[in-house]
């Protein structure tokens, strides 16, 4: 019978029992400092294997997140591409129709984003500077528009033109006079500046059907401006003279919250006619 | 033995300690060294079983706050009798691996409450509900790990 299983079995236990007996003392703790030192980079292995198992599940719901947004996004560009088709047929019918009624073309404008630099020190309500002028092709009194709230406002118009910097005229300026409409009814009257934060829509015929909160927005009566900019809502709707009727109408978007604008510079036909020859 | 069995040890030894501990399933974590040593010492028999106890034990020991020695001694033993029944018993039936599992896991949980308890304070406490959860799961996890051991295709030299 091979009795080495056993000799070395009752060694190991007489070891591991004087391990048990000599628990605390020094050497034993040494050679337990030892062991632990050995296998020191398992612990910091495993805490980054574990970091990196977290990590891949974060990623795998990131994925699935990213892939259901991908399916969103693809059908919602298909409906925008049939928009898109649908917006070029009419356009184009828009033109034919305009040429049989030998009606003007609309003016198509090119967007030059600017900054503010500055405000009239004296009034913020009457003007403010921004940094482009006469060399990036601005001229006096074109349309000055920003974004608020993914739509177009209205802003003012370019009065004064240096090189460098243009000063804007704006809607709150008393001198400021743009040609409004209701949006809901299509009445037209004039926005006036008041020099504070609120406008005056004037010249509305003593039947208007007008309302708080009805929306105004930029004539096409006007000849700096084109249609449909955003001005801003009815606020306050004031008594009738007899002759006009009169409202306050709160701008879409305070003068102190311009950061950027944009210059509605109008296309060039003869830019345009090389833009067609190019395609 | 080749270095698959360093592999094993160090493998399980690492999962046990260092990743299932830290992902608890209601408070328990499975035995992964005691199952391997069980494994191993049902296949290569005492001998081997009492060295790689032996080992594993200490092992254990150096990275846990329990009397040192007290692990070895406990898996040395296990490694010896377990070892004793090799190519006795037919290990590749499930009843025999969740009977021997569940024996092993109540000698081993025993042991190691009653020893300290004895050693130290001189008071035995015995979880009886946390024995039995124990048990119950290391014993359905075993034979998935004997399965995965299994298909380890380890050459003796």
């Amino acid at each position: 019978m091979n009795r080495k299983p056993t000799i070395i079995f009752l060694f190991l236990i007489t070891f591991s029992l004087l391990l048990v007996a000599f628990d605390l003392t020094e050497k034993v703790a040494i050679f337990k400092n030892f062991i632990a030192y050995v296998f020191l980079p398992l612990p910091n292995l495993s805490m980054k294997l574990i970091a990196t198992g977290k990590q891949i599940q974060t990623n795998i719901v990131s994925i699935v997140k990213t892939h259901q947004e991908n399916i969103e996004l693809k059908s919602q560009l298909n409906k925008l591409s049939f928009i898109k088709t649908q917006y070029e047929v009419i356009k184009e019918e828009n033109k034919n129709l305009r040429a049989v009624l030998k009606l003007s073309e609309r003016i198509e404008y090119e967007f030059i984003t600017s900054r503010i630099i500055s405000h009239d020190p004296v009034n913020w309500f009457k003007c403010l500077i921004i940094d482009k002028g006469k060399l990036s092709k601005l001229t006096e009194n074109l349309p000055v528009a920003t974004l608020h709230n993914n739509e177009l406002c209205l802003v003012g118009r370019t009065v004064e033109l240096h090189n460098k910097i243009a000063k804007i005229l704006l809607l709150t300026d008393p001198l400021s006079y743009v040609p409004a409409k209701i949006a809901r009814t299509q009445e037209t009257g004039v926005i006036v500046g008041k020099n504070k934060n609120l406008l005056l829509l004037d010249y509305l015929l003593p039947e208007s059907n007008i309302k708080i909160g009805d929306k105004i927005i930029t004539s096409e009566i006007s000849e700096i401006f084109p249609e449909g900019i955003s001005i801003g809502t009815v606020e306050r709707i004031l008594t009738s003279d007899g002759y006009y009727k009169q409202a306050l109408v709160k701008p879409s978007i305070s003068c102190n919250q311009i950061k950027t604008v944009f210059v509605l510079l109008p296309f060039h036909e003869k830019k345009k006619d090389k833009q067609k020859k190019r395609y | 033995m080749n270095y698959i069995i360093i592999c094993f040890l160090l493998f399980s030894f690492m999962l046990q300690l260092f990743i299932l501990s830290y992902l608890p399933i209601f408070g328990l974590a499975p035995e992964l060294v005691l199952l391997t040593l069980l494994f191993l010492s049902l296949k290569y028999g005492s001998l081997f079983g009492e060295i790689y106890g032996f080992i594993a034990g200490l092992l254990l020991d150096c990275f846990t706050i329990h009397v040192f020695g007290l692990r070895a001694f406990i898996f040395t033993i296990i490694g010896y009798f377990v070892g004793k029944f090799s190519h006795k018993l037919d290990e590749e039936k499930i009843q025999v691996q969740v009977l021997l599992t569940a024996t092993i896991v109540s000698f081993y949980y025993l042991t190691n409450n009653i020893l300290p308890g004895v050693l130290l304070s001189g008071s035995i406490q015995i979880d009886i509900f946390k024995l039995f959860c124990a048990i119950l799961y290391n014993s359905v996890f075993a034979p998935f790990l004997f399965l995965i051991m299994k298909s380890v295709r380890i050459k003796k030299h």
